[in-house]
């Protein structure tokens, strides 16, 4: 991925998404997905145009600002889990609570309460290497949950899992979305499509369809 | 925030830096060298320093010490005969008494006559210095007499033959006897030992005359006068010299510290004056002076000693900082996924110094007690290692027989520990709060 050459990743892209939203963002490899899965979860900044999280514009955030903005609002959860292998599920479930400033013994009882709902319950004392695919990516969606962000973004969730474990997680996307959260998932799999309310296409940079 | 967070953040430092336990204590290594090498120098500097300071003040620091000098070969004065010659030098009478008018509020001044000698008493003989002074000497010079009495002014007005023996001069001539009331033969003559005087301190001192306190036998100046005369001859291989020598030593004693200065350059300009300038056989010594000389040499080692010393922090420093960058890099993702749960730069940058610092100050608070440790035991190491290879050096050994570890020492190696620290932690977390949270999670 250089950076040394402009690339220009999106062109006239043009979403809305309601709150409480299911969507599947779909398209092959260089479509444009993970560079608007990027920008939607504030780890990049627009060069042009504006992007509006929850009727704040953020494109223009400081680099501070915007780190802010991420812990307060969005929830991630990677296709590797990307768990912190030195800290156990029940750390990793409070690393962004620790950034929110929240005291220790808040963190600890918001964490376990966390790992019961996604179905951890005894597991959430272990380190990652210790824990199944399954289970490591249900420490993801605690982790992804514990702000209580405004939206869930997920990339490839299940891509690392076998087709059972991840109609498990799919489960509990299902009902998160039942919940009312805001869940945009970014997938190949047209399995995943069907369940949410809503497919956006990409294909070179540009939304192809935005319909359902 | 931040203050809440530090408590937090040093708990996650003490975490990551537990998930290598051995790498960990490998690069504390070199901070703990390093604390112990500054302590320990300083401790040795310090020792050497006060000691010095304690032989400096026991010549009194209001004190001016006038030498003669025998001048060289080249300044002999007079030659007499193949082979033979005769020497008139050194201090007079006369000299003392210039000096006693032109100081009038100089407390005392104590000529004393110094002659070497045998002394005997049965079989056994001891070589000594034996000095003719005055009753006064005892005071300026702090003498504290043991047993029996010091000289009077009787002893001096009668020009009787007694004397008073420096502790050491009593041990090999009266070896475990009483020796107050008996005889000793000095020279040809006859003296009766009224006194015997404390040792002066642990090891032998060299007094400002050069010899050993605690060999001297002190008889009454005038007999020094009567008995060996103001001329010494001495015959060797067939050649023989005469050495003429009024008075050895006058000490000028000032009531405070601050006029020895002033008395000095009096009695400078008195003795350039009425001595030959082509025969400088006298000089004159200031204690004062000495302690003056010693705070700058003292500063001078401390800055050397520390130096080298702080070679070995640097290292560690370069160490922490090694092993820092090894850690940023294996553990970029970590980074990532930290910045994308809301961790801003400065979280990333205190996470990271945090972990330095700890690293830096355990290992400079293992250091500190390890290097009192050395420093207290340096003595004795020297001494064992003096013993197995046999080797002497009194002198150096015994310089360095006390190490003191100063509050500012350890202050000084720990204060250097944190700031190491945070030194080799700055660009190990600067690079981990610059990396790109989207790259940063997608690193292997």
């Amino acid at each position: 991925m250089g950076a040394d050459v402009v690339v220009e990743a999106l062109r006239g892209v043009d979403l809305v998404i309601e709150r409480g939203e299911y969507i599947a963002v779909m398209g092959a490899s260089g479509s444009g997905k993970s560079t608007l899965l990027n920008l939607m979860g504030c780890l990049d900044r627009p060069t042009e145009g504006r992007y509006l999280l929850g009727g704040d514009d953020v494109s223009r955030l400081t680099d501070a600002e915007l780190s802010a903005v991420r812990g307060r609002h969005i929830g991630f959860v990677f296709q590797s889990f990307n768990l912190i292998p030195q800290l156990s599920a029940l750390d990793n479930i409070e690393v962004p609570l620790f950034y929110q400033g929240m005291p220790r013994h808040e963190r600890r009882s918001h964490s376990q309460e966390l790992a019961e709902r996604v179905g951890l319950g005894d597991r959430a004392r272990h380190k990652p290497m210790e824990l199944s695919g399954g289970e490591q990516q249900r420490v993801a969606i605690a982790r992804a949950l514990a702000n209580d962000p405004l939206i869930l973004l997920a990339d490839e969730p299940t891509g690392n899992l076998d087709s059972k474990t991840g109609a498990e997680i799919l489960a509990l996307f299902d009902d998160l979305a039942e919940r009312d959260r805001t869940l945009i998932v970014v997938t190949h799999d047209p399995t995943i499509g069907q369940r949410t309310h809503r497919i956006v296409r990409m294909a070179d940079g540009r939304i192809v369809n935005g319909d359902t | 925030m931040l203050s809440f967070k530090s408590a937090e953040i040093l708990r996650l430092g003490v975490t990551s830096l537990l998930v290598h336990p051995g790498r960990s204590v490998l690069t504390m290594l070199g901070i703990l060298f390093g604390v112990m090498a500054v302590i320990a120098t300083l401790a040795v500097v310090e020792g050497i320093s006060e000691k010095m300071q304690e032989e400096i003040l026991r010549m009194g620091t209001t004190n001016i010490i006038v030498q003669a000098v025998k001048p060289g070969e080249s300044q002999s004065t007079a030659q007499s005969g193949s082979g033979g010659r005769a020497i008139t030098y050194g201090l007079t009478y006369e000299d003392a008494e210039r000096i006693q008018s032109s100081i009038p509020h100089a407390e005392v001044i104590v000529p004393a006559r110094r002659i070497s000698l045998t002394a005997r008493h049965d079989t056994r003989q001891a070589r000594t210095d034996v000095v003719g002074t005055v009753p006064w000497y005892k005071e300026t010079y702090g003498l504290q007499v043991a047993r029996g009495r010091w000289l009077t002014p009787v002893d001096q007005h009668q020009i009787s033959n007694v004397c008073v023996l420096g502790p050491a001069a009593a041990d090999v001539l009266f070896p475990r006897q009483e020796c107050v009331g008996k005889l000793v033969r000095l020279g040809s003559y006859t003296y009766r030992v009224v006194g015997v005087l404390s040792a002066r301190g642990g090891r032998p001192t060299k007094s400002a005359t050069g010899g050993d306190f605690d060999r001297i036998i002190y008889i009454p100046l005038t007999a020094a006068s009567r008995r060996f005369g103001q001329t010494l001859s001495d015959r060797s291989a067939g050649t023989w010299t005469a050495e003429t020598c009024e008075l050895h030593e006058i000490t000028v004693k000032v009531p405070e510290a601050d006029q020895v200065r002033p008395a000095r350059r009096v009695i400078q300009g008195l003795l350039e004056k009425f001595h030959d300038p082509k025969k400088k056989d006298w000089t004159i010594q200031v204690p004062l002076d000495r302690l003056d000389a010693l705070e700058r040499t003292k500063w001078l080692f401390i800055v050397l000693g520390v130096s080298i010393a702080a070679i070995s922090l640097l290292v560690g420093g370069i160490g922490i900082m090694n092993i820092m960058l090894a850690s940023v890099t294996e553990r970029t993702r970590e980074i990532g996924i930290r910045r994308a749960m809301g961790a801003k730069r400065k979280d990333i940058v205190s996470q990271f110094l945090v972990e330095t610092i700890v690293l830096s100050s355990l290992g400079g608070a293992v250091g500190v007690p390890v290097g009192i440790l050395l420093a207290y035991g340096i003595p004795r190491l020297l001494t064992k290692a003096a013993a197995i290879l046999g080797v002497g050096g009194e002198a150096a050994l015994s310089s360095l027989s006390r190490t003191i570890v100063t509050p500012s020492a350890v202050i000084l190696a720990f204060g250097t520990s944190l700031l190491v620290g945070v030194f080799s932690g700055l660009y190990p977390a600067y690079r981990a709060a610059q990396m790109d949270p989207i790259r940063a999670l997608r690193h292997e």
